[in-house]
């Protein structure tokens, strides 16, 4: 038996013909004996019925010798020579060229750095993997690693993990690989010795909550690897990392750096050493900052409603331990 | 499936027809062309830009960049599909334009005339409604534009696609280069946005 918040979001998808017969099973047994649900049926069906009713437009009689005007007259809808970009108006071309001075110094340190085959710089890796081993030396416990995340008001740029500087690195993969760099919202880095077991559920992950994999590295042998997952932004707020082992749950904290019970700083490398240690954070929007320890699994911990408008992609880097 | 409006499609070259002929250099094929789409253009345009001057000047910009662009479709996708990715396209860099320069504020299908064309009030024919939607009354019309003026483009772009457009969310995805389950979820996040502001004021 399925309750109304089960069936409330698939109603969308149950007006349009667009679930599966099972699914569809499932919403009508649901309608059948829910007044509520129904009538939230008919109320999509009269917005959906309002949308088609929406006075139209009508192109002008002249429309055809308007476009044969522009073809002959040589319009461009927009710009695309390098001429049309250095005669541009002044309110144009200062922001361009501003932004191209940045572009070109983003080049140059790019190319300070020498890249791997997968696009992840050494210097980055070399970073995370201090990082990783010192916190698996015992260096810094989990709790240590949360307090730094959140020291500054909730955001992260207290952990080290996730230094200023990969952003660029990052977007300048991300841009590489045909995603727009600012919708890269969020980071997860895991230790894991298997990349396809991450690959997998990182997939499985997506495909629960409407999402994808956007690309993968094929280059096995770097030590680290990274992909991006596409996701509807309300899912962010929502996601969280569990710990594989049970007895050391999630550190993590949900509207900034409100502590959620004092979870585990004693998640240390000990407990993890199936699979690696880690530290890393994954920050969906404001409302969720979660901190993990230990080896972590992805998982969707569903529903909250949709808050924000866009898609956002999740920056997931994989960290072969060091043995 | 490629849901196409023809006219007269007993006679009617297929689209694809009509680009292979465009391709050999047969101007009078292109015409044909923009005649038959010209409609769809025009109004998918103004229901996401929800201005009339933008919507006509995309969809006419968006057919110069067929003819320019006709020898690299290559018919991955239907002509019609195409179509509404350059529209969409062209729709957003307008959107973005007016949004930079600040006119974006309360443009919407009423308030727009307001803005722009002094009082003049707008008139707009519809088409011939269905039977189901005659049930829609007038006033709940009337305010749902202004609504749906509010929402973000991206919302817009889905409800037009599905419900003007009669599109399926296979045929979305397409058009929007995004996955089925985007569409399915934006859509229905869409109807949710519509709904809440389709009660804040009846």
């Amino acid at each position: 038996m399925k309750y109304c918040q089960d069936i409330q979001p698939e109603l969308s998808a149950y007006l349009d013909g667009e679930l599966t017969p099972p699914q569809r099973a499932e919403v009508e047994a649901h309608l059948a004996s829910c007044p509520r649900c129904r009538e939230e049926v008919a109320e999509l069906k009269t917005l959906a019925a309002g949308v088609a009713a929406l006075p139209k437009l009508e192109p002008a009689p002249q429309f055809l010798a308007e476009v044969r005007r522009k073809i002959a007259r040589g319009d461009k809808p927009e710009p695309k020579t390098w001429r049309d970009y250095l005669f541009r108006p002044v309110w144009l071309k200062v922001p361009l060229e501003a932004a191209a001075l940045i572009v070109i110094a983003a080049l140059v340190q790019r190319l300070q750095e020498p890249m791997p085959a997968n696009g992840v710089s050494n210097a980055r890796m070399a970073r995370v993997k201090n990082e990783l081993r010192s916190a698996a030396a015992g260096d810094k416990s989990a709790g240590e690693i949360r307090r730094r995340a959140f020291a500054d008001n909730g955001s992260v740029s207290g952990l080290t993990i996730a230094p200023p500087l990969a952003a660029t690195e990052v977007a300048a993969v991300a841009q590489d690989l045909g995603i727009d760099p600012s919708r890269l919202d969020a980071e997860v880095i895991i230790p894991a010795k298997d990349l396809h077991d991450v690959q997998s559920r990182a997939e499985q992950l997506a495909a629960k909550c409407n999402g994808r994999v956007i690309a993968v590295s094929s280059s096995k042998a770097a030590a680290g690897h990274l992909f991006f997952v596409e996701l509807p932004r309300e899912y962010a707020a929502s996601f969280k990392l569990e710990l594989l082992q049970s007895s050391a749950s999630v550190v993590g904290t949900e509207g900034g750096s409100r502590d959620k019970g004092g979870t585990t700083a004693g998640a240390t490398a000990s407990s993890a050493d199936a699979i690696g240690f880690g530290a890393g954070v994954l920050t969906g929007n404001r409302e969720t900052n979660t901190v993990f320890s230990g080896a972590a699994a992805l998982a969707l911990t569903n529903e909250a409603k949709a808050r924000a408008l866009a898609t956002i992609v999740l920056e997931i880097m994989v960290v072969t331990p060091t043995n | 499936m490629e849901r196409v409006i023809q006219p007269d499609a007993e006679n009617a070259a297929s689209d694809h027809e009509l680009l292979d002929r465009c391709r050999a250099g047969d101007e009078k094929a292109f015409d044909d062309l923009v005649l038959r789409h010209q409609q769809r253009a025009v109004n998918v345009a103004f229901q996401v830009l929800r201005d009339r001057e933008d919507a006509m000047e995309v969809a006419q910009d968006a057919f110069v960049r067929i003819y320019r662009n006709v020898n690299e479709f290559r018919g991955e996708c239907g002509f019609t599909t195409w179509l509404h990715q350059i529209v969409l396209n062209l729709a957003r860099n307008r959107h973005r334009w007016w949004k930079r320069r600040g006119r974006h504020a309360g443009v919407s299908l009423d308030s727009a005339v307001e803005t722009t064309d002094g009082e003049v009030p707008r008139q707009i024919a519809a088409e011939a409604d269905t039977p189901d939607v005659q049930t829609v009354k007038a006033e709940f019309v009337e305010l749902l534009g202004r609504r749906i003026g509010e929402l973000p483009r991206r919302f817009r772009e889905v409800l037009v696609l599905r419900h003007v457009e009669s599109m399926s969310y296979q045929q979305i995805a397409t058009a929007l280069d995004c996955s089925i389950g985007t569409v399915k979820s934006r859509i229905a996040r869409a109807r949710e946005a519509l709904r809440e502001r389709m009660k804040e004021e009846r």
